[in-house]
């Protein structure tokens, strides 16, 4: 039997053992005769949906939690019953029911009044950190982040994250976030269901999340469940708020970069509601007055939109319609222009079989494209354009069995079309076409999970995700002969293909698990697994990722990219859960991971894959973090020291060696303090080893030019300067008065308040200036600091009801 | 497409709030000498010249010592040897000005060192070149950052056939213009293989690319000669170029800056565990000259 087929076999039978074993276990159902509770919780101010709003019945120690719709379903025994429904921030609700047959039940909560203490790190449940079975996630509030320090006065979801365990950056300004020594495209950035595929504006400064139109960010670094899949390392689920449903309301801000706008309101009282939210920077505008010659005529700007509507049919059927669509536009006159930008569509509605078997049925499309032109006469010119589009339909479970256990299952399919390059180029009146083919690809999954709760200290979640990738025609595969090991391989055949016509298939078994033991009232311990697979490959080589790079499918020289990580976490609270204390550790091995040949050639160049390398990833660290979620003064402090390294065959002589982004040490401290009621401040300090750089050890000439070179041929063998920064913000926030309707925020930021100049990178170089022939060049060494000094802000906040 | 990075690290430059570079003192690791051909060589009939030296450290900005006591020698397919002697500091010579020429195109040709008992070869070719028709002066408004005034740009056509590549050298009144960024290489028409440029007018950013590029002075002014010539390449000379170039001036892309890597040449040593760096490129030379006479 060939390779593939017995791993085949493996898998199925493995996927039938676990199946019979979750059936085996599942608690059994006893004969007492029992009745579902479920319906949906809501904020009673706005109408939102609650996400992991808490639902619990004390005398028998049942409980569940809301989903992402603000679902929830509880079967227990028929009888009276106290119900406790709780969301932190909000007022806790009781009710008393006599069950006696399936109840509906719909909850509004109301949001605690001012008088209570503030609280602002805040998760939905207080010792939600110790009690549930997740690990490896971090969830950040909205109003959390809205009370960091901001680079420029814009609050900022990406940078957000990046002072969380685990979570790192190549450096200031780049594109994306690294997530456990995971490259940038190993994380799934969904917003509303749709994958985003350049999450940032402006390179990495700002990312496309509108935080007006943002109701709940959860990044899942470890212990993915199998309902995600696609990327190897993270999953980045963004949720759009549906819109004030109870009546209009705007918000807004005017900060240095951009304006912000948002209008939400009910369609149909307490039935519909939507909410559009908008942002445009105006750096172009300001920056007017001082473009020097040349550049008068520049556009330099950015914008986003950002929708949603959502509709209750009925008691069973809810709809829900999500867009963005956002743009970054860039050009010099009419000599050259060059934009990019996302634009997603979700379409998605929410079914309820039953009173315990929840569905969502998602739509959606996602594309992702750049366009370049130069030249501003018809005999000469070039128009360059890049795409990827994906079109994807998403049936998913959620069987509330009963308190104990809830099963998920679904799937997934995608049919993606990638455009690497539709180029035209006329020079002195004559057309050229130097495009690559499209590419054609569909990626499809199917997966079951088990929640199953084992006795009152055993949590687990554990299923299986089976995916399979479809690599088809129509257009072009290449044939490639062997190379030496880190060389370009020779082209030796070409083959045409149909519409559809499969060139290569993969097909993968992606276990996942989790579990967790409630060691005391206060403290756990949680272990999970997870093997994940992904087919998409972003294909980039500089430091930090650029908009034009192209995404492209695994072929039949590109194979999937494959990672296993354990996870091993200690959660414990003191102080009645004001003092949150989390340690985690992980390992994470990673297979097929791309590099590079020396001097690859990445754009509109078809035969791309001869210029691939591919090879191993290991990652490890330990992630610890300490929060205070209460009181006047509240943060986190979070470290982590990890290594993330690769070993790819033809690079630093066959031998492991860290990847640009690995940082060794990694603290940040964030802190809030609510002064009065009006005033408060905010501060993060980041602390971070240097990353990884490769310098050359001599010199030497050829034709007179000088040439760096390394004579150990090592890779990243050396590290910059250490980074640090303080970030300050204070915040102005109004009278309390119900009666007003104009509420206005004033909020004043210093990022890098000592002015540090922290590297981004050394490199070397040559004289800057002519050097006449026969005269020497002399090279030195330059550091880049991409913030060179303090920059402070002031930004005005409105909401208008 | 090296000039899309250019042209993101312009626009980052153009909104790189504070962005800042400094000269910085770093340790580097001290490595052995490693012996340096240089021996790009073409079919004019003028003295060429190969030089042998030994590569030293980084930040040593003196000219690298040159090695005499070689012996050095080129073989042409038909057997005829050509013994290049020793001029000092390194250089090996033959041939002069007006006399013969190596060869013709097509014609191959081995390179012979030997050097303290060992013996360090290379090949090449003597690829075609096209002939260039004209350079044209045009008068620009200042835009994409540069100044008013007048620019060239040349005119030739690709050689029909796919893989021909070429550095292209362009002369300010006899000087060189030797600045990394200045490097100007061509694929067929185009920048790289697979760009489907065969047989056409070499596409506008190479044409324009024999313009200086110094920070204050890149336009022509009347009286200023403007000479260009057209060097083929074998491929693994264009490619040692190619990298040399983003080696060079790698430190413009700012933060999208490519992976430091090492430039492979195509001289190998008999004794198989020594590194030797440097190339031998044989080149055909077309060229063209125009007094810029705009008014």
């Amino acid at each position: 039997m060939d390779k593939p087929t017995k791993y085949l076999r493996r898998s199925f039978y493995m996927t039938a053992a676990l199946l019979v074993s979750m059936i085996l276990f599942s608690p059994n159902l006893s004969a007492q005769e029992k009745a579902t509770i479920s319906g949906y919780l809501t904020s009673g101010s706005d109408g939102e949906s609650l996400i992991g709003a808490t639902v619990f019945i004390r005398e028998l120690g049942a409980g569940t939690s809301s989903n992402e719709y603000g679902f929830y379903s509880l079967s227990v025994p028929v009888g009276k019953h106290i119900l406790e429904y709780g969301y932190l921030g909000f007022e806790p609700v009781k009710q008393e029911i006599d069950l006696k047959s399936n109840l509906k039940l719909d909850i509004e909560l109301f949001e605690e009044s001012a008088v209570l203490e503030e609280i602002v790190v805040k998760s939905e449940a207080e010792n939600k950190n110790v009690a549930e079975l997740q690990m490896s996630v971090e969830k950040l509030d909205i109003q959390t982040i809205q009370k960091l320090p901001t680079l420029l006065g814009e609050v900022e979801i990406i940078r957000s994250l990046q002072l969380l365990p685990g979570v790192s950056t190549v450096g200031e300004g780049a594109t994306g976030f690294n997530v456990r020594g995971g490259s940038i495209d190993q994380n799934l950035v969904l917003l509303d269901e749709a994958p985003v595929y350049n999450s940032s504006h402006l390179f990495g400064f700002f990312s496309v999340f509108n935080p007006d139109a943002v109701k709940d960010v959860k990044l899942y670094k470890g212990g993915i469940p199998s309902r995600y899949g696609g990327r190897l390392s993270s999953i980045l689920d963004v949720r759009m708020k549906e819109g004030n449903s109870k009546q209009l309301a705007i918000n807004g801000g005017i900060g240095t970069i951009f304006s912000r706008l948002a209008i939400e309101g009910p369609l149909a009282k307490d039935k519909a509601s939507f909410i559009v939210a908008g942002r445009r920077s105006y750096i172009d505008i300001l920056a007017q007055p001082f473009l020097r010659d040349g550049f008068e005529d520049s556009r330099l700007n950015f914008y986003d939109l950002t929708m949603k509507a959502n509709a209750d049919i009925n008691k069973k059927n809810r709809i829900f319609l999500s867009g963005y669509l956002g743009r970054d536009n860039f050009g010099f006159g009419d000599a050259a222009g060059f934009s990019w930008g996302n634009g997603t569509g979700t379409l998605r509605w929410n079914h309820l079989f039953s009173d315990k078997l929840f569905s969502n049925f998602t739509v959606f499309y996602s594309d992702y494209d750049y366009q370049i032109n130069f030249g501003n006469e018809a005999e000469n010119s070039f128009d360059w354009s890049a795409q990827i589009l994906n079109y994807s339909v998403k049936p998913e479970f959620a069987y509330y069995l009963q308190p104990s256990n809830v099963l998920r299952f679904g799937g997934q399919s995608t049919i993606y079309q990638f455009s690497p390059g539709d180029a035209i180029g006329v020079s002195s009146g004559e057309e050229a076409d130097f495009g690559v083919p499209k590419k054609y690809a569909i990626e499809s999954a199917v997966y079951l999970e088990n929640e199953l709760d084992i006795g009152p200290r055993i949590k687990t979640n554990y299923g299986l995700r089976l995916s399979h990738f479809n690599y088809t025609g129509k257009g072009f595969s290449y044939a490639f002969g062997d190379a030496d090991p880190g060389e370009r391989k020779p082209l030796t055949g070409i083959e045409e293909h149909d519409q559809w016509e499969s060139i290569e298939t993969y097909l993968a078994l992606e276990p996942r698990a989790s579990i967790k033991y409630q060691a005391g009232e206060n403290s756990s311990v949680k272990a999970s697994y997870n093997r994940t697979v992904q087919y998409l490959h972003l294909v980039s080589n500089t430091t930090a990722a650029t908009p034009v790079d192209v995404w492209t499918p695994s072929t039949n020289n590109i194979k999937p990219q494959k990672a296993d990580q354990v996870a091993l976490g200690y959660f414990q609270n003191f102080k009645k859960n004001t003092y949150e204390f989390n340690v985690e550790t992980y390992y994470k091995k990673m297979y097929n991971l791309l590099d590079y040949v020396d001097g690859a050639d990445l754009l509109l160049n078809p035969f791309l894959e001869a210029d691939l390398l591919q090879g191993d990833g290991r990652a490890y660290g330990l992630e610890l973090q300490v929060k205070k979620a209460k009181g006047d003064i509240s943060g986190w402090v979070s470290y982590t020291l990890g290594r993330t390294e690769r070993l790819i065959e033809g690079i630093n002589n066959d031998d492991w060696y860290p990847s640009r982004f690995d940082q060794t040490h990694n603290l940040t401290v964030a802190a809030f303090y609510q002064i009065n009621k009006r005033w408060s401040t905010s501060g993060n300090f980041s602390l971070v080893t240097g990353t990884p750089a490769t310098f050359p050890t001599s010199r030497y000439e050829q034709q007179g030019y000088v040439i760096p070179h390394n004579a150990y041929k090592t890779r990243n063998n050396v590290r910059i300067p250490t980074y640090h920064r303080l970030d300050l913000s204070l915040t102005l926030d109004p009278k309390e008065n119900p009666d007003k309707r104009w509420k206005g925020q004033w909020v004043l930021s210093i990022y890098n308040l000592y002015a540090r100049k922290n590297p981004f990178s050394i490199y070397f170089t040559q004289n800057d200036g002519r050097i006449p022939s026969g005269s020497n060049v002399q090279t030195y060494a330059e550091q880049l600091s991409v913030i060179g000094s303090f920059i402070p802000s002031i930004s005005y906040n409105f909401k208008f009801k | 497409m090296r000039n899309i990075a250019a042209i993101l690290a312009l626009i980052w430059l153009v909104i790189g709030f504070s962005s800042c570079t400094d000269q910085v003192d770093v340790d580097l690791q001290d490595a052995d000498a490693l012996l340096i051909v240089d021996a790009w060589l073409d079919n004019r009939p003028q003295v060429q010249n190969i030089r042998l030296s030994w590569s030293h450290d980084y930040f040593n900005s003196a000219f690298t010592q040159g090695l005499d006591e070689a012996e050095v020698n080129l073989t042409r397919d038909d057997g005829t040897v050509f013994n290049f002697t020793s001029a000092g500091d390194g250089n090996y010579r033959w041939g002069s000005q007006g006399g013969d020429s190596l060869g013709e195109a097509e014609d191959e040709f081995a390179l012979e060192i030997k050097y303290n008992g060992k013996t360090y070869s290379a090949e090449s070719r003597f690829n075609r070149v096209p002939v260039i028709d004209s350079i044209a002066q045009e008068y620009f408004e200042s835009e994409l950052g540069r100044d008013d005034g007048i620019y060239t740009e040349f005119f030739a056509r690709d050689l029909e056939g796919d893989g021909d590549t070429y550095w292209i050298k362009a002369y300010k009144n006899g000087q060189f213009l030797n600045r990394p960024q200045e490097m100007n290489l061509a694929y067929d028409a185009g920048f790289s293989a697979g760009s489907n440029s065969d047989g056409l007018i070499f596409i506008p950013p190479i044409r324009d690319a024999i313009n200086p590029q110094d920070e204050d002075n890149q336009a022509w002014v009347v009286g200023d000669v403007c000479l260009v010539e057209i060097h083929s390449l074998n491929l693994d000379a264009f490619y040692f170029m190619g990298e040399a170039f983003t080696q060079m001036t790698n430190g413009d892309a700012t933060i999208f800056a490519l992976p430091v890597a090492n430039v492979d040449g195509n001289i190998r040593s008999s004794d198989e565990g020594e590194e030797v760096l440097g190339m031998f490129n044989l080149a055909m030379v077309s060229s063209y000259e125009q007094v810029i006479d705009l008014q």
